[in-house]
């Protein structure tokens, strides 16, 4: 009788703890038993389950996807598939079909946006001191010429099944949509294989997935960066999000100091310089992680004109200026949105 | 976790050959030694696109997932849920009354406990980083 009634009651939340999963990645577990948060990719992983009693296999699950999406997509291991082909500029290299979608992705983002979200600024990145994982960067680097960006070289990369041919004299970074990519891929293997609803964020890019008829709604806090939502700025809010995916781009993370100037990360194609913008953060909603991100970081480049090319697209946009003001487009979800309590 | 997949591939390795082994030529005069570095050179360039090697790729990302995380799209069909619709739908089963023992009076049967509600989910954060 006891047992019965223990079986059948919800179990009470886990303590907040570290647990240690297969491969060696340390789970930190909050008070949700459904939820498990590390790092990967350089950023931070939250990852949410309908069904805690499947959340540590989750868990493993999309780690071992984002494995792979490093050793494929990275361009700070001299081992990856990514590295091996800018190498082999203007040849034909075979690589692992976790980077042949991961390419798709980009040249999809690039196609998408008349080429504002092009993934062939990697020499330029380089050349503008981001040329390591961010936490090794020091605050500031030495200034290097800078690269004169290759209008439309995004177009002559090319994909022959499981080939890739990047052109001679770019190399290519997939750093605006490897980590939507990467959600998506996580998302979908964790509904594949366990057939449970999933969240995913991945550094901010969020997807949310579930078999059919197993949808769950879950809670999403936006805020500029990772300080923010610690400090629980006023700037934060809380969505919804139950299926697709969700994304926040921003200039306040990942900045660094270059010939006396301040840089980050989002660069414009058009100037090959940071992107010259009012918003400190942009977020949106899209049919999957990868999708909102493209429309994101198309934002923060385009700077002002950005709440009109989102509407024109239909896109559900949330924007917020340095000056604290939220601008949102037409679709936004007004009524989803609520302060973080 | 289930089998993983295997994908074979075939990779252009990317190794470049040593330019520095000219040996044996330190007396020889300097246009012939640039001749043969120029020849080391080119046969290093044509190595790199010329060496392939076999390569397997296993992956624990199905084919299908990586096409569609590719295409923007979900799977389809969806697979069969594992779980209940809702996170929020946990309820207890009513709890059955035991049944006296040659009891003079009777056993009350204890009410079935109320369910308490489930775990709100823990937000996932939506940053930029």
């Amino acid at each position: 009788m006891t047992l019965a009634l223990r079986a059948a009651t919800p179990q009470p939340p886990a303590e907040s703890r570290v647990r240690r999963g297969a491969g060696g990645t340390a789970y930190d577990v909050p008070t949700d038993p459904g939820s498990r948060s590390w790092r990967a990719l350089g950023t931070y992983v939250h990852l949410g389950v309908a069904d805690a009693t499947v959340a540590d296999e989750a868990a493993a699950l999309a780690a071992a996807v984002l494995s792979e999406v490093d050793v494929a997509c990275s361009r700070f291991r001299q081992d990856s598939d990514l590295v091996r082909a800018n190498q082999a500029g203007g040849h034909w290299v075979s690589v692992s079909p976790i980077l042949i979608g991961a390419v798709r992705v980009a040249l999809r983002a690039a196609h998408s946006t008349d080429g504002l979200v092009d993934p062939t600024l990697g020499e330029l990145m380089v050349a503008a001191g981001y040329d390591r994982t961010f936490s090794q960067l020091p605050s500031t680097v030495e200034a290097h010429a800078l690269p004169v960006p290759v209008a439309g070289a995004w177009s002559d990369v090319r994909i022959d099944g499981d080939r890739v041919r990047v052109p001679h004299g770019v190399a290519l970074d997939l750093g605006a949509t490897g980590k939507a990519y990467a959600a998506d891929l996580v998302a979908l293997t964790i509904v594949e294989r366990l057939g449970v609803a999933v969240v995913v964020s991945v550094g901010g890019d969020v997807r949310a997935h579930a078999p059919a008829g197993a949808a769950v709604t879950w809670p999403v806090d936006l805020a500029p960066d990772l300080r923010a939502w610690s400090d629980n700025d006023p700037e934060v809010c809380r969505v919804s999000l139950t299926a697709g995916g969700l994304a926040t781009s921003s200039v306040t993370a990942r900045r660094w100091v270059r010939a006396g100037s301040a840089w980050h990360h989002v660069l414009d194609p058009r100037t090959g310089r940071p992107a010259q913008t009012p918003w400190l953060s942009v977020t949106a909603y899209g049919d999957c992680a990868a999708d909102a991100n493209t429309a994101t970081t198309a934002a923060l480049v385009l700077g002002a004109d950005a709440p009109e090319w989102l509407a024109r697209h239909g896109v559900a946009a949330r924007l917020l200026a340095a000056d604290g003001s939220v601008r949102r487009t037409p679709t936004w979800p007004t009524d989803l949105e609520e302060s973080r309590t | 976790m289930t089998a993983m997949h295997a994908l074979t591939g075939v990779v252009a390795a990317a190794t470049v050959a040593s330019t520095g082994a000219i040996t044996g030529l330190a007396a020889a005069d300097t246009a012939q030694q640039q001749a043969l570095k120029a020849q080391a050179k080119a046969a290093a360039a044509q190595q790199t696109v010329a060496e392939v090697v076999d390569r397997t790729y296993r992956t624990v990302v199905s084919e299908s997932v990586t096409t569609a995380a590719a295409t923007g799209g979900s799977l389809s069909p969806s697979p069969k849920p594992k779980t209940s619709a809702s996170r929020t739908t946990t309820v207890a089963k009513p709890v059955a009354a035991p049944k006296p023992v040659a009891a003079p009076k009777p056993v009350v049967a204890p009410k079935p406990a109320a369910p308490k509600p489930a775990p709100k989910p823990a937000p996932v954060v939506s940053s930029g980083s």
